[in-house]
C-alpha cells in the first residue's frame, strides 16, 4: 500500500469525508508535508473504491457545488489495521537498529 | 462560472467522457476549495496533474489504447531496426561522387541534415539506455530479459570499436536489434506502454544519428544526398520511406477493422513521433513539427511514467 492510500484510509478512519476534507486530513496527519494534487487524490480514491476499501457515503450540493463523501468499508478498516501494524513493526526495527548503531558508533564517522 | 472554474473544466477534456460525467463536478468543487484567494488560473502543477491523470485514466479505461501502444512499440522497434540496417547497407555502397568534384561541376551544396557535436551520441545513448531501463517493467529487469539487455548494452559499447565502423550507425543497430528480439520473445500485454517510451526514444535517436552530418545539392531527380561523406541520388531513395509509411498505415487501418488496437498503433505511428520513427527526420521537418514532437514525447513519457508508478504501487500493495 502506498503512502497516499495509507493516509486516505487513515483520514477516513475518523469518519466520512469529501475531497477537500481528505486533503485537510492528510495535511493534518503529515504536518503539511504531504499535499497531493486533487487529480492525484481522486485517482487514488478511485483505486481504493475499486479495491473495495472505501465506498461512497453520500452526496450533497452546498452553495451550488456538488460534493461526494466517502467512508471506509470493513475491508478497508482491516487493510488499514494490517498496514498500520506492518508499519509499526518496521518502525520498531528501525528504531532498534538506530539505537544499536549509535551504541556501536557506526554512523557519523565516529568509528 | 468563474474564469478559474472554466479553465479547470477545459483541462478535464483530458479525461474520458464517462469519467467526466461521474467525477468532474466533485473534482472541480475540490479544486475550487483549495484554490488560493484571487486565483484566476490553474497553477502549472495543477494543470499538469489534471492532464496527466486524465490521459492515464484514458489509457486504463481503453484496453485497445494499451494494446495499441504495445503494438506500436513493437512495430516502431522493428522499423527502427530495419532503418538502421538500411543505413548500414547504404553506408557500405560505393559513393557516386565526391564533394570536391561536385562543387567543381557547379552543384550547389547546402547543409540539410542535423549536425551534432561529437560527444552527443554518447550522452544521448546513455540517456536512452536509462529511459529503457527505467521504463522497462521491473519483472522484465529481474527475470530472463536482463541478460539480453546487458548483452545489448555491452555490444552497443564495444561493437563499433570491434568492427571498426561509425559508432552512430552501429550503436542503434545493435541495441535496437537486441530490443526487437527481446520484444519478440516477450509478452508485452499489460505493461507495454512502459516500454514504448524506450522504443520511441531509441527509434528517434536512430533516425537522428543516421541522418547526422549530411548535406544535399542539385535539383529534381538529380538531387544529391550526402551522408557521412558518401553521395547518393535522391531519386533512388525518395520512395522508400513514404512507401513504408503508407504501407504501415494501410496495414494498420485494415487490421484495425478487426482489432482496434492495430488502428491505434497505426494512428500512433502516423504522429510526428511515429514519422520520425519511420525516418522523416529532415532538418526542415524537425523545425516544422518540433512542437508536436515535444507534445508527443511528453505524452508518451507521462503515460509510461504514470503506468510505471502504478505498477510500482501495485507491487507495493
Amino acid at each position: 500500500m502506498n503512502e497516499l492510500s495509507f493516509l486516505i484510509l487513515t483520514a477516513l478512519a475518523d469518519g466520512p469525508q469529501h475531497g477537500y476534507g481528505l486533503l485537510q486530513g492528510i495535511a493534518g496527519l503529515t504536518d503539511g508535508a504531504v499535499a497531493p494534487q486533487v487529480a492525484t487524490l481522486y485517482r487514488t480514491v478511485d483505486r481504493l473504491a475499486a479495491d473495495g476499501l472505501i465506498t461512497e457515503h453520500g452526496t450533497e450540493v452546498v452553495d451550488g457545488r456538488f460534493r461526494r463523501s466517502y467512508r471506509l468499508t470493513e475491508t478497508g478498516l482491516t487493510a488499514l489495521e494490517d498496514e498500520a501494524a506492518r508499519r509499526t513493526a518496521t518502525a520498531r526495527v528501525a528504531t532498534k537498529r538506530v539505537e544499536r548503531s549509535r551504541a556501536v558508533g557506526f554512523a557519523g564517522g565516529a568509528a | 462560472m468563474t474564469d478559474l472554474e472554466a479553465r479547470y473544466r477545459r483541462l478535464f477534456a483530458a479525461y474520458p467522457k464517462a469519467h467526466r460525467a461521474e467525477r468532474e463536478e466533485e473534482m472541480v468543487t475540490t479544486l475550487l476549495d483549495v484554490a488560493a484567494p484571487g486565483q484566476r488560473r490553474p497553477t502549472v502543477r495543477e494543470a499538469t496533474s489534471i492532464v496527466l491523470n486524465g490521459l492515464a485514466c484514458r489509457a486504463r479505461s481503453a484496453p485497445e489504447w494499451r494494446h495499441g501502444l504495445g503494438v506500436a512499440g513493437l512495430v516502431a522497434r522493428a522499423l527502427a531496426t530495419a532503418l538502421a540496417v538500411a543505413a548500414l547497407g547504404v553506408g557500405l555502397l560505393p559513393p557516386i561522387g565526391n564533394p570536391t568534384r561536385l562543387r567543381d561541376r557547379g552543384v550547389a551544396l547546402e547543409p540539410a541534415w542535423i549536425d551534432v557535436p561529437a560527444w552527443t551520441p554518447v550522452v544521448v545513448w546513455a540517456f536512452a539506455l536509462l529511459v529503457i531501463l527505467v521504463g522497462t517493467p521491473p519483472s522484465w529487469r529481474r527475470r530472463r530479459h536482463l541478460p539480453a539487455l546487458l548483452t545489448a548494452t555491452c555490444m552497443a559499447v564495444a561493437g563499433p570499436d570491434l568492427v571498426g565502423m561509425r559508432r552512430s550507425f552501429v550503436v542503434p543497430f545493435v541495441l535496437l536489434l537486441a530490443l526487437a528480439t527481446l520484444d519478440v520473445t516477450s509478452s508485452f500485454r499489460s505493461r507495454a506502454v512502459a516500454t514504448v517510451t524506450g522504443a520511441a526514444v531509441g527509434a528517434w535517436l536512430t533516425t537522428l544519428f543516421v541522418a547526422r552530418a549530411g548535406a544535399h545539392g542539385g535539383e529534381g531527380p538529380e538531387r544529391l544526398w550526402m551522408q557521412s561523406d558518401r553521395w547518393y541520388l535522391a531519386s533512388d531513395l525518395a520512395l522508400v520511406r513514404p512507401s513504408a509509411w503508407l504501407a504501415c498505415m494501410a496495414a494498420g487501418l485494415v487490421a484495425g477493422l478487426a482489432r482496434p488496437r492495430f488502428a491505434v498503433a497505426a494512428g500512433l505511428l502516423g504522429t510526428p513521433l511515429g514519422l520520425l520513427t519511420l525516418g522523416f527526420a529532415h532538418a526542415g521537418d524537425l523545425r516544422r513539427i518540433s512542437g508536436p514532437i515535444l507534445v508527443g514525447t511528453v505524452i508518451l513519457f507521462a503515460t509510461a511514467a504514470t503506468r510505471h508508478r502504478q505498477a510500482g504501487d501495485a507491487a507495493t500493495a
